[in-house]
Formats: structure tokens, sequence, C-alpha cells
């Protein structure tokens, strides 16, 4: 086994990883750039090393210093979590050529799976049902007309190295194609710096459900059942659960074959994720594979009760899975809600700043993989995730109330968060009748406005906080320089 | 005492009284209550209204303050506070006419020059804020006089970028100065 691993990511997904780390006696390494020298992850590393400016090409997305980083600590194995380098083959592959072993696939699975046309190629030949699509060579307008007449309004154009929903338009129109194609293909371009773009059939009401799968390097392959993401704002999740409503046993098993004859099709060794679309009828497509730890593992995690993090070491260091299918049995529900720097008013956009206070929730079945603290900053370089809030329960109802509680007894303040959104959106009937299809949020809360039903109570809150004495004495003992700046205590809710 | 808040659309006149350095009577409309108040922390507050427990996280100045309970955040001016404000402002700080980024982000591309002539909503600066971009434009017609920013450079919110000068004599020439 390892002795030492270096993490090679930030926030809530390397602090989640070193907990696993140090329960196994494995020594971690954090990595870091200028910003975040006082980052959670870096506290709670046995070491850490300083990468360079917060630019991520001069941080976490650089290969060479990282590589350097785990020589000169001696660290044997990199953990790259999810984003920055979690799915880039080339680090993969530095990784191999200077003997450190990069906790995931090899790099040529995750160029080919990364290369969403060679990915549905794959599937397509070993049986893995994937959706009506289509590549045209991109300069002829012609080609793509005809390839969406055949398949029928409305086509999804994605691209080829493509995800997090970049580069992804839905046409509803054969007038709309071309402007479509053009701005997908120039969105891809600047995004991964590959402007490939491909058509699908565009599934009206689907459920994104997709299946968490284990592969060592012996030829094990297991499947940990689904999870239902369906519910996403910008084209990315924000709530994920686990068993979805819309699977039956049979259901489940058939989807879990399909998952696992994907990853047999495609070599895959370590965890991965297959994404599924799944309609009405049950006939379920190959969307892609993820191949990393996904943000929203804890669900698993929770009904199954396995530490992915762990068999993903484990399978690195060359092990055989020491479970089965028959011992992954699902027990009871779990719910992920992800807390983000966002302004739920205002499209999501992203909410920077300084954290002035935090409490996260506790209780019975809530576990909340935190990367932030009171009085960090939220910089502005990076994804604004600040936290993941999952709760298990014996059933979905009651895993929807605890939710509910937790989120009520969540307190962030500095910077937005969807909190309260996500709040109506647990409380909402759509979402407790299992509604939930991939455009959940466009059709039940397009036009969203908290429901404040204490205002009253607000107001006097409001001047019982002015009037109370102390404040200023609890203020000071922080640092002056720590004192928002007049357009911090304006900013956040005047923006 | 006597104030007037506004949560979301709605003024409040509301009545507020200290009995001690812990109790207060506050009269919303015809509804008074008896509030029982603790300081937790700078930003946390336990308050008893009429016998019922809140727990209520707090952020702002006098004047307006983001206030959350039970997961949902309320954002409450005083109104007297704020016009009493906005009177001693001197009145062209108002208009909302300034190349300026909604957050705190990082300068991407700047699309003009000095000097360059620009339309109204011509795309002028492109920034970027935990790795999404936003295209500022002109505010209107007019030349640019005055670039603050490099390609690279961490600005904060509201922070004046460049100053453009309005082509035609408006009722305000625009520039203003840098705020942070």
């Amino acid at each position: 086994m390892f002795q030492k691993i270096l993490i090679a990511n930030r926030g809530e997904i390397a602090v989640r990883i070193m907990k696993t780390c140090r329960e196994m006696g494995i020594a971690t390494v954090a990595v870091y750039s200028d910003v975040d020298a006082n980052a959670l992850h870096v506290m709670n590393a046995d070491e850490a090393v300083h990468l360079g400016s917060a630019e991520p090409s001069e941080s976490y997305l650089n290969i060479d210093k990282i590589i350097a980083a785990a020589k000169e600590t001696g660290a044997s194995a990199i953990h790259p979590g999810y984003g920055f380098l979690a799915e880039n083959a080339r680090f993969a592959e530095a990784c191999q050529e200077n003997e450190i072993i990069f906790i995931g696939p090899s790099a040529q699975v995750i160029k080919n799976l990364g290369d969403k046309i060679t990915a549905r190629t794959i599937m397509a030949n070993s049986g893995v049902p994937v959706t009506p699509g289509t590549t045209v060579d991109s300069n002829n307008l012609d080609a793509w007309v005809q390839a969406a007449e055949s398949m029928g309004y409305p086509v999804l154009i994605k691209a080829a190295s493509g995800g997090g929903g970049k580069g992804m338009r839905v046409v509803d129109a054969p007038e709309n194609l071309k402007e479509s194609c053009e701005t997908a293909a120039s969105e891809a371009k600047t995004a991964f710096g590959d402007s490939t773009i491909y058509m699908e059939k565009y599934l009206d009401k689907a459920r994104h459900v997709e299946i968490q799968i284990l592969c060592d390097s012996k030829g094990n392959a297991i499947h940990l059942l689904e999870r239902e993401c369906s519910v996403q704002r910008r084209h990315q999740k924000i709530i994920e659960e686990t068993p979805s409503t819309a699977l039956s046993e049979d259901l489940r098993k058939k989807m879990g074959e399909a998952a696992i004859a994907a990853a047999k099709a495609s070599d895959y060794v370590n965890a991965g994720t297959v994404e599924f679309l799944l309609d009405d009828s049950g006939k379920f497509y190959f969307l892609e594979v993820n191949t990393r730890l996904q943000v929203e593992h804890p669900v698993t995690e929770m009904i199954t009760n396995i530490d992915l993090v762990r068999h993903q070491i484990e399978i690195a260091a060359g092990k055989a899975l020491s479970i089965n299918q028959n011992d992954i049995v699902g027990r009871g529900h779990a719910i992920e809600c992800r807390i983000y720097a966002e302004d739920p008013e205002n499209n999501f956009f992203p909410s920077p700043g300084k954290i002035e206070f935090l409490k996260e929730p506790t209780g019975p079945g809530i576990r909340n993989d935190c990367g932030v603290y009171t009085y960090v900053d939220v910089p502005v370089e990076y994804d604004p995730i600040l936290s993941k809030l999952i709760v298990f329960a014996e059933s979905r109802d009651l895993a929807i109330q605890r939710m509910i509680q937790a989120l009520q007894r969540y307190a962030i303040v500095g910077v937005k968060t969807a909190i309260g959104f996500m709040i109506d959106v647990l409380s909402s009937q759509p979402f407790q009748n299992g509604e939930t299809y991939t455009h959940f949020i466009d059709t039940h809360f397009g036009d969203w406005t908290p429901n404040l039903s204490q205002k009253e109570i607000a107001c006097a809150a409001f001047l019982v906080d002015n009037l109370l004495g102390g404040k200023k004495a609890l203020s000071m003992d922080k640092t002056q320089s720590e004192m928002p700046s007049l357009w911090q205590n304006l900013g956040n809710f005047r923006l | 005492m006597d104030y007037r808040l506004k949560c979301l659309d709605t003024i409040f006149p509301i009545q507020c009284n200290m009995a001690d350095a812990n109790n207060f009577t506050v009269s919303i409309e015809n509804q008074q209550m008896n509030v029982s108040a603790h300081r937790i922390s700078s930003h946390e507050l336990f308050l008893i209204i009429d016998g019922k427990h809140y727990n209520v996280f707090t952020q702002g100045n006098d004047q307006e303050k983001a206030i959350q309970i039970n997961g949902h955040t309320y954002r409450i001016e005083d109104v007297d506070l704020l016009e009493q404000q906005t009177i001693k402002q001197s009145s062209t700080d108002t208009v909302p006419s300034d190349v300026t980024p909604p957050m705190p982000s990082i300068v991407m591309r700047i699309l003009v020059n000095e000097g360059d002539h620009v339309k109204k909503s011509e795309s002028v600066i492109i920034v970027s804020a935990m790795k999404m971009e936003t295209t500022l434009s002109a505010p209107y017609d007019g030349i640019v006089k005055k670039i603050h920013v490099a390609e690279g450079d961490k600005v904060a919110a509201k922070q004046i970028l460049m100053d453009i000068e309005a082509d035609e004599v408006k009722e305000k020439p625009c520039i203003k100065k840098k705020t942070n």
C-alpha cells in the first residue's frame, strides 16, 4: 500500500479524500496556489507544496509542478479528485512516465472515453444503448440539416470533448440550427481547445440516471446502484439522490448490467460513473462515462455503506476488489444538496467573497463534506462549490424532511447560496412526487422567488441586531484587516 | 422609536422600544411582539419572540442587512436611514452607467483601446468570476478616455474599469472616480 498520497485538488473533495487516507494510515500531501495558503485542504494535510499563482494554469492545472511536488515529497500516488486534472489523459501519462500511480483509469481509457464520439462508438459496438446521433463535417451545413431532419427535432448539439454543459445547445427548429452549431463549436473551442461537435436526438422528458462502477485490474467489475441527478441548473447538477424513484428492481438490474458492459467494453479500471438518460417508458441511453470520482459520490456511500475513495486507492495499489456484486445492497435513501457560492435569484451566478460566518448542521444521518470555514475568502478563480450536504434516512420522505431541516439550520453568511432555493425545491409537490426530469428547474422553478413567510420576524431581528449590545466587542476578536470593507458589507445584497 | 423597514417590495412601519438591555417590544402594523434577545456572536442572534424560539443570522450594517431565518434570507433596508444617506451623496452618483463588474472578478480580455469610439452596448471588456465569463458593455456612445485595468487584473465589484466620455453632452458626463 502507498505510504504517501498527493491530492491534486482543493476544496471539499481534497479534504474528503484526505479523511480516508488518514483512516488508512496513508500520509497526505496538499498542493495549493497563492490564494489557498490558508485553505482547509492545506490545513488538513500532513504537508503541503506551494504551486504558484492563483491562475489554474500556474497551479492546479500545472502538470509539471504537480509531478515535481509529488517527487519532492516522496508521494508514490496522486489522487486527482474531480475537475482540474481528473480527466486529463496527459496528466495520467505524466504520472506513469514518472513512476507515480495515478488513482484513476489509464491514460488510454481517459482519452477514449473523454472523446464523446469515440465513447459512443465503443458503447454502440458493445451493445450498450446510445441515443440516435451523428457526427457531421462541421462545415457542411446541409449535412447537419439533413441529419437533424432524419432524427427529428428537437436535437442536441454537444462538444466532443465536452462536459459541464459547455458547448451544449438544444435546437427546436431548422432555422436555429446553423447559429447553434456555430456557437456550440466556438464555445467548445474556448472551453476545451477542440471545436468538434456532434448531434444527438434530444429527449424532451428524460431523467439523468447514472450508475457507479468499481473495476479492479484483475478483470472484476461491479456496480454500486444508481444515482438520480435530474435536478440541474445550467446543465449542472444541484440535487442528487439514490435510489431513483423511476427504477424498478428489474430496470435497476438492466442498467447495472449495461454499466458493467460499458466498463468492460472500455477496459475500465478504478471507480467510474456511467451516465444514462432514462425516458418514461423505461428505455435508457448511454450519455457518457465520467472517469473519476463524482461530486455526488457520497449518496452512494450512504446507502451502500462503502467508502469509494478507499476502494479507489486499493484498486490503484493493484489489489483485487474485496467485495462482489452480491455484497452491494442499497439501504434507505440518501440525498445530496450542493452548496455553491451562487445567487439563485440571478440565474445562479457565482457569488464569491469572504465567509463571515459558517455554522454547519449536525445530527443523525447528516453529513457535510465541507471545504471552507469562517473567515475564509472564496476565491474567484475556481469552481464556487463550498460544501455538499448529504442526508441519509430510512425512506425518501424521511430523507426529504431531514434535508429540509438540515438546510434550515445551515448558516452561511457573507456569500449568497441556494440554500433557500433548495428548501423550496425539496418542499415542493413535484419534487416530493419524484417528478424529477432534467428540465425540472425550468419547469417548476423558472421564475422562483424565495418563499419569505416571516418578514415581520426578520424586521424585528433587524432592529434588535442594531440595538442589542455586544456586536462591536464580538467582532473585534478578529484582526482589523478581517473587518469587511464597505463594499463587502453592502455588496452581497445589493448586487 | 419609529422605523420604516423595507423587505422585498413592502415597507413596514414599525415601532420598537427597548425595555432593558435584552428585552424589546416591536409593533408592526397591528401586531405586537415581545422579543427577548441574546447575542451569540456578531452574526448570530437567539431570539425568543412571544415564547417562540428563533435562531437568526445577520450580516450588514445599520442601514441594510441580510437576515437568515430557517434557511431563507430576508434583505431588509432602513428606508429613513438610506434616504438620509442618499441626500448627503451627490445625485450624479446614482446613475448606473459605468463599466463595472457585478462581482469580484478577473479581467480576461479588454476589447477596446484608449481613444477608441464605442457604441452604446458594444462589448468593451470581458471579466471572469469562478469560471463564468461576463461581457461588460459600453453604457452609451462615446470615446474611451482611460482604461484603469490590464488583462489579468483582479477587480472588485463596482470598481470602475474604464472611463468613457459620452459623445453628446448628456446630463451627466459620466466620469466617476474609482470607488475602491
